[in-house]
């Protein structure tokens, strides 16, 4: 079923996450959300807990495959508790060749 | 719809092709098409993005089997456009023009039905790395 990625010693992925957020514009800064408060944010509860981790002993990850596809579920989890605008998307580049998209299970947005 | 997620695989190939309106005179064909009117041809290296909607598999954790879906574009897609001169070699050019835009056409007729468990969401298809024309399928 799973191929060379059943490997028991796993393997690795640079794995590129793009997070996007809707929201009105604010009239004094120009901005719909602070983009340094985003990283921090990102960094904090992405980066901090994932980065150079073996992702099947994660929490999320005991009892679910970890494909890009739970991985996606998990990250809009994860950022859909960001509080100063609205999630929309997450997606992950698994490869170069590889991305997947999830919207929080409603439509796709048409980008 | 809890679980729903689109898919993206990239595939490249190189090929030939020029535009050409058998209907109109050479001239016009010149006027309209500029230098891609030229029938000797001319090469371009695309990218194929295709991007398929499914739900995720509760016990694999897939929505498709990505080396599946590599294969299917090999077959119906890069296997007859690859190294071939669109407008001689594949049989949708023969009276259509090979335009970016109907290749995105092409190829979502050649992969409709076609993969297993997900249904055909995007077909996009970059001729350069700043052009690219998406097809969503018939009256989307």
């Amino acid at each position: 079923m799973f191929g060379k990625c059943n490997n028991e010693f796993g393997h690795g992925h640079n794995y590129v996450v793009q997070v996007t957020f809707s929201g009105p514009v604010d009239e004094a800064t120009g901005m719909v959300t602070s983009l340094s408060d985003l990283d921090s944010f990102a960094q904090r509860e992405l980066l901090d807990v994932y980065d150079h981790t073996n992702l099947n002993t994660l929490e999320p990850f005991l009892d679910r495959v970890s494909t890009t596809e739970n991985l996606s579920m998990e990250l809009w989890r994860v950022f859909s508790a960001y509080p100063h605008a609205k999630l929309e998307r997450v997606r992950i580049e698994e490869t170069g060749n590889n991305s997947f998209d999830y919207f929080g299970g409603g439509a796709p947005l048409l980008s | 719809m809890e679980n729903m997620i689109l898919l993206t695989r990239k595939a490249d190939f190189s090929a030939a092709h020029f535009y050409w309106n058998p209907k109109w005179s050479e001239e016009e064909n010149a006027r309209v098409f500029g230098k891609c009117s030229n029938r000797q041809g001319h090469g371009h290296n695309y990218t194929l993005e295709v991007t398929v909607a499914g739900e995720v598999d509760p016990v694999s954790g897939f929505v498709v089997d990505l080396k599946k879906l590599k294969d299917i574009l090999e077959q119906e897609v890069v296997s007859v456009y690859d190294h071939r001169h669109l407008n001689f070699e594949v049989a949708e050019f023969a009276e259509t023009v090979p335009t970016t835009e109907n290749i995105a056409i092409a190829i979502w007729r050649r992969l409709e039905g076609k993969i297993e468990n997900a249904t055909l969401h995007r077909v996009r298809v970059y001729e350069m790395p700043d052009l690219f024309a998406d097809f969503y399928g018939e009256g989307a």
